[in-house]
């Protein structure tokens, strides 16, 4: 009873503030935000941006400014688009010429504009540029270290840090490397060195 | 018993395109409402409607499923875009292996090399790098389903209609086509839709001087040309093909819903472009 009672006096009224502490690794430097950080911080974010939505109203709304403020904005220059010349009258065609087609000609193949190594090649939202370098390294390897060395070395030194960067900084990001469609999705597990059989193998 | 048989074996052998066994298969269900459209003749200015033909209504009597036209149209104007800046790292700008001054006494601050990304002439940090793409495709089911809606709303709104054949234009004049755009109320800007790239010679000189109206075959439709253009006009030939086709599509025992894969397409695609290339030095970044 005694302990009882000593032990509710030693209660405090205060709220617990509990932080969760992750113990670091010696390569563990993602950038991306963690518990252990300031909670505070998140808790309160300024929420007065000085600018209002109008829902449901008609009409654009003037950007948020500073009252009498005469500094002009900054924009990028108007540009003059002619809607109806011959390109931008007939853009988006042959987009479903593989559905409304023959069938032998996929979209991916009317690329001209693109170089030959990113036809058809997933764009930056999926492929990183270190995706891309490796394909492109794959496809010009032998051409650049007997006609371009520098570029060569350039390249490598460019993968080289990016392959670190990601391994080192970017851990919580890989996972989708798989679902690209690069290579096949289901490594091969019974990949061995063949040249020399033995009566153990499966086939 | 033989005679019957016989009078089977023909009706099949008269209906036997996919698009005519849908339109059957559509006419079965109560409460579904084939739409019809006109066909006009192009000789004259003034309208005359020659005939009326049924349509499916899976294609031009669909659900219109707006987000899934935005996301077409989305997919049509971003695909295929291309940036070929590149901004050079410190390790990748000229120079820049020697450290510039000792790393105390002098008063000035902590640098490693001339080409650090604090120096003026130095490189980016975190710069854009190289021919970036935004490319991406969509499923086949989200493709077609937009284009089925787009097809819908142009019917919908009484935009689009379809001429016998583009021969029945007879003089090459592009002011004659004009006028009878003009007559019939079809609008500043129209999409004339042909089965096949051989066109009748008259019909493309005519269009050919008028900047808003584009001839396109079948197989370059799309959503954003369909939404862009204020009229659609179909040959008669092109609108049963396009219905064979999406039908076929829709039937079709493969998958609408795949998933692209560069793995697939990676051999025709680099074999495409070989000849494009120095045979000895690579493309240059």
């Amino acid at each position: 009873m005694l302990s009882q009672i000593s032990q509710l006096s030693r209660l405090s009224l205060e709220p617990c503030a509990a932080i969760v502490s992750i113990t670091r690794n010696f390569n563990d430097n993602s950038q991306v935000p963690r518990i252990a950080d300031d909670r505070m911080k998140r808790m309160f974010k300024p929420t007065d941006t000085g600018y209002y939505y109008r829902y449901h109203r008609q009409g654009v709304d003037k950007l948020p400014r500073i009252n009498d403020c005469k500094e002009p904005v900054s924009r990028p220059k108007y540009k003059v688009r002619d809607s109806w010349a011959s390109h931008q009258a007939r853009f988006g065609e042959n987009d479903y010429i593989d559905l409304l087609g023959n069938g032998s000609v996929h979209p991916a193949q009317l690329q001209y504009h693109v170089p030959r190594w990113l036809r058809g090649f997933p764009g930056q939202h999926r492929a990183n540029e270190l995706i891309k370098l490796i394909h492109y390294r794959n496809l010009y390897k032998e051409k650049m270290q007997t006609n371009a060395p520098h570029q060569w070395h350039q390249l490598c030194k460019r993968i080289k840090y990016l392959l670190s960067y990601h391994n080192y900084r970017k851990q919580d990001e890989m996972h989708e490397e798989r679902n690209l469609g690069l290579w096949e999705e289901e490594p091969d597990y019974f990949y061995k060195d063949k040249s020399r059989r033995s009566y153990k193998d499966l086939v | 018993m033989i005679s019957t048989l016989f009078t089977c074996s023909k009706k099949i052998a008269l209906k036997c395109s996919f698009r005519q066994i849908s339109i059957l298969n559509a006419q079965r269900d109560p409460f579904a409402v084939t739409p019809e459209a006109y066909i006009t003749t192009l000789s004259d200015v003034e309208e005359n409607n020659v005939d009326i033909i049924k349509l499916n209504p899976t294609i031009f009597r669909t659900t219109p499923r707006i987000d899934l036209l935005h996301r077409n149209i989305t997919w049509q104007q971003g695909y295929r875009n291309l940036q070929l800046t590149k901004q050079l790292s410190r390790a990748e700008m000229p120079g820049g292996g020697k450290k510039p001054w000792p790393q105390k006494k002098t008063g000035r601050h902590h640098a490693g090399s001339i080409r650090s990304p604090h120096f003026k002439f130095g490189g980016f940090a975190n710069g854009v790098r190289g021919p970036r793409t935004w490319f991406y495709m969509l499923p086949d089911s989200i493709r077609l389903k937009g284009l089925c809606t787009a097809l819908t709303i142009k019917h919908a709104q009484n935009d689009l209609i379809i001429a016998d054949d583009f021969n029945s234009i007879n003089n090459n004049d592009s002011q004659f086509l004009h006028d009878l755009a003009e007559k019939r109320n079809w609008g500043y800007s129209i999409l004339f839709v042909d089965k096949d790239s051989n066109m009748p010679t008259n019909f493309v000189d005519a269009v050919q001087d008028i900047p808003s109206f584009t001839a396109i075959p079948l197989y370059g439709l799309n959503c954003y040309s369909i939404m862009k253009h204020d009229t659609l006009v179909f040959s008669k030939q092109a609108i049963e093909a396009l219905e064979e086709k999406l039908v076929q599509q829709f039937t079709r025992t493969t998958s609408h819903h795949k998933k692209y894969r560069y793995i697939d397409y990676k051999d025709v695609l680099l074999g495409e472009g070989e000849h494009e290339e120095d045979p000895i030095h690579p493309p240059f970044v």
